[in-house]
């Protein structure tokens, strides 16, 4: 998923860990050097008090001056130890090493090594030694100390560490989720214009959004008007060719009705009169549907439906038509006013034409638009039923009296990818047609 | 019955007054929308036949002038733009009906019938006041009897506007804004000579005269 606010969270997540576990591990190395260096001056400290304390006799056998050590290194496995080794091959040893070696090697004079070996007990130990000449004899001296409690207070210490990271690190990303979130808040309340935009409630973008998507709200609303300007031209300009070509038209149908003219060229001007009339209705509604995803405005149901069973009502006065419909009462998504209109107008106005007396329609908007209108007429035969069904048939020609209206469904049909069925009115045993348009595909 | 006919076009205007005055009615024909508002305001038509493209002021804004200003007057709007959305946006601007062109002209005489007819609250297709029943389409009437009675065009619209009121006062200035066409000589006496002569065709008892005031037909309901 391309989510603007996950690559966010990823990608300071990451920064933040990469960030805090260098922190974690430069605190943890300056430790344990610090507390290193802590002991080994202590140790050298001790060893150079053994130096001190260290005496030969007349025979040159070497001991160590009472009192003078501390009283640490008396306690067996005290973690406090030493080792003297002479040059004579001496060993004095601390009580508390009783008799493990701590190391053999000899060093010379003024050589100093620090070490890090196991002691007894496995206790680890940092081991301090250094080379000295004293009385006229080489001197080893060997100082160690148990380091396992210090490094135990080393890692937990690192352990605390690793946890307040751990807890900072959430907090930080719950801050930045929220920082993030209020940020977005602009983009959300796009979307939801953007579904009023559907619906037809707001034909603008607000453009009081964040820099950085601001050009493109404002390129949106440009095209929405481009687009809703372009619509409402070419609709004016069909309309004024309709009363351009009508008014002309009108003359010659008068004509035709006219008691004076001769009776053959009244039949010859009414058919000529009726084809042409038929050809400029199609092609002119043909041109005026504007299609899925136009700028125009949308249709709410509760208010066109009503005034146009009034228009049908006044159209067929003389047949006294109940009309009951079935219909949300807000805006439906993402069709055209004008468009739906035409569609409803036309399959109302056949099934007005073809009841006796009762004509249902429903609308119901789910993820499609489903729209059923049934009359209680003689309905159609089964052919006519499979003609009409046909993929591809022309309608008009298939039958008469359905006239051009279902044609000009079928296109509108068309333009929303919708399908477009009839069979028998279980309800009301005339004809059903059933439409359903998906304007978002 | 008097109409106001709203249409531009040079030839179909006059050519459908011809028709309707024919069909019985009275006609004042008007051929754009500055004037049309105007007349619709100032007389008392019966109904009007309304185009929508009119030069000077379009045919919906006339419309809608009226109706905000409070006009009842029925109105068949008349026009080349018959797609449905533009019947649907015609009736919501106050239009009661809308005829597309072309159009025959029996449509539209029975569409203006019908619309008369839910204007005057009456639902039989025929007019029978008073033992009298009226044959519009035909413009004679029948008495109580079965004889059939010729009318002359004035005497028809004079006596289809007394039945449309039976029993209302009628006065001659009414009865002459309904009965006659705008620019014709309305001289009152020629109401009364009609009146003599409907008398003569249909009986004396009628049409009850009331001095200064007017006239009642078939007594007071």
């Amino acid at each position: 998923m391309n989510s603007l606010s996950q690559r966010l969270h990823i990608g300071l997540g990451l920064s933040l860990v990469l960030l805090m576990a260098l922190i974690g591990w430069l605190i943890y190395d300056q430790n344990q050097r610090m507390i290193d260096d802590l002991v080994v001056s202590r140790l050298e400290h001790d060893g150079e008090g053994l130096l001190a304390a260290l005496q030969f006799d007349a025979d040159g056998k070497a001991t160590l001056a009472e009192g003078s050590l501390s009283a640490i290194y008396q306690q067996p496995l005290s973690g406090h130890y030493f080792l003297l080794l002479t040059e004579k091959g001496e060993v004095l040893r601390s009580r508390s090493l009783w008799d493990v070696e701590l190391s053999g090697n000899r060093l010379t004079t003024g050589e100093q090594r620090v070490d890090r070996i196991t002691g007894p007990a496995e206790q680890p130990l940092i081991l301090w030694a250094g080379g000295y000449h004293k009385a006229n004899q080489n001197v080893t001296i060997m100082v160690a100390e148990d380091i396992s409690q210090l490094q135990q207070r080393l890692l937990e210490n690192a352990m605390l560490l690793l946890a307040l990271t751990v807890i900072f690190l959430f907090l930080i990303l719950f801050i930045q989720r929220h920082i993030v979130r209020s940020s977005f808040a602009p983009l959300r309340q796009l979307g939801q214009e953007i579904e009023q935009l559907e619906r037809g409630d707001i034909d603008q973008l607000t453009e009081a959004v964040p820099l950085e998507v601001q050009p493109l709200v404002v390129e949106v609303n440009r095209l929405l008007m481009v687009m809703g300007q372009r619509l409402d031209r070419s609709r004016n300009a069909l309309g004024n060719l309709a009363h351009a070509l009508k008014g002309p038209l009108n003359l010659l149908t008068q004509l035709a009705d006219h008691s004076e003219t001769p009776e053959t060229l009244r039949q010859e001007l009414q058919q000529h009169t009726t084809v042409l009339q038929q050809q400029i209705e199609h092609e002119l509604s043909r041109a005026r549907l504007a299609g899925a995803g136009s700028a125009g405005q949308r249709f709410n149901p509760a208010e066109e439906l009503p005034a146009l069973i009034k228009v049908l009502e006044r159209i067929y006065h003389d047949k006294n038509i109940k009309f009951d419909y079935h219909a949300p009462q807000q805006n439906l998504n993402n069709i055209d006013r004008h468009d739906l209109l035409e569609l409803l107008g036309n399959l109302l106005d056949n099934a007005a034409k073809w009841t006796k007396t009762r004509v249902h329609c429903s609308i119901e908007q789910t993820d499609v638009i489903h729209i059923v209108v049934e009359d209680d007429g003689a309905g159609v035969t089964e052919e006519e039923l499979a003609a009409l069904t046909q993929r591809g048939h022309r309608v008009d020609e298939s039958l008469p009296g359905h006239g051009l209206g279902l044609a000009i469904v079928k296109e509108i049909v068309e333009l929303y990818n919708g399908t477009l069925q009839f069979d028998a009115s279980l309800e009301l045993g005339g004809l059903r047609v059933q439409v359903s348009l998906s304007p978002d595909q | 019955m008097r109409l106001l006919l709203v249409e531009d076009d040079a030839i179909l205007g006059p050519r459908l007054r011809q028709d309707l005055r024919t069909a019985g009615y009275a006609v004042d024909l008007v051929d754009n929308g500055i004037d049309a508002q105007f007349q619709g305001e100032e007389e008392a038509y019966d109904a009007v036949i309304l185009d929508l493209g009119l030069p000077g002021r379009p045919g919906l804004e006339v419309l809608q002038n009226w109706r905000k200003a409070g006009s009842a007057l029925p109105v068949i709007v008349l026009t080349a733009r018959d797609a449905w959305h533009e019947r649907v946006d015609g009736l919501k601007a106050g239009a009661d009906d809308y005829l597309g062109k072309p159009f025959h002209q029996e449509e539209l005489l029975a569409r203006l019938d019908a619309l008369l007819r839910r204007a005057q609250e009456r639902s039989e297709p025929q007019l029978a006041v008073a033992g009298l029943t009226l044959d519009e389409e035909r413009q004679c009437v029948k008495l109580a009897d079965g004889e059939t009675i010729e009318l002359t065009g004035t005497e028809f619209r004079l006596l289809r506007y007394m039945m449309i009121n039976p029993g209302k006062l009628l006065s001659k200035s009414r009865i002459t804004e309904h009965v006659y066409e705008g620019d014709s000589d309305r001289d009152s006496n020629v109401i009364e000579a009609y009146i003599k002569r409907l008398r003569q065709k249909l009986g004396k008892s009628l049409i009850e005269t009331r001095r200064g005031q007017g006239y009642i037909f078939g007594g007071e309901a």
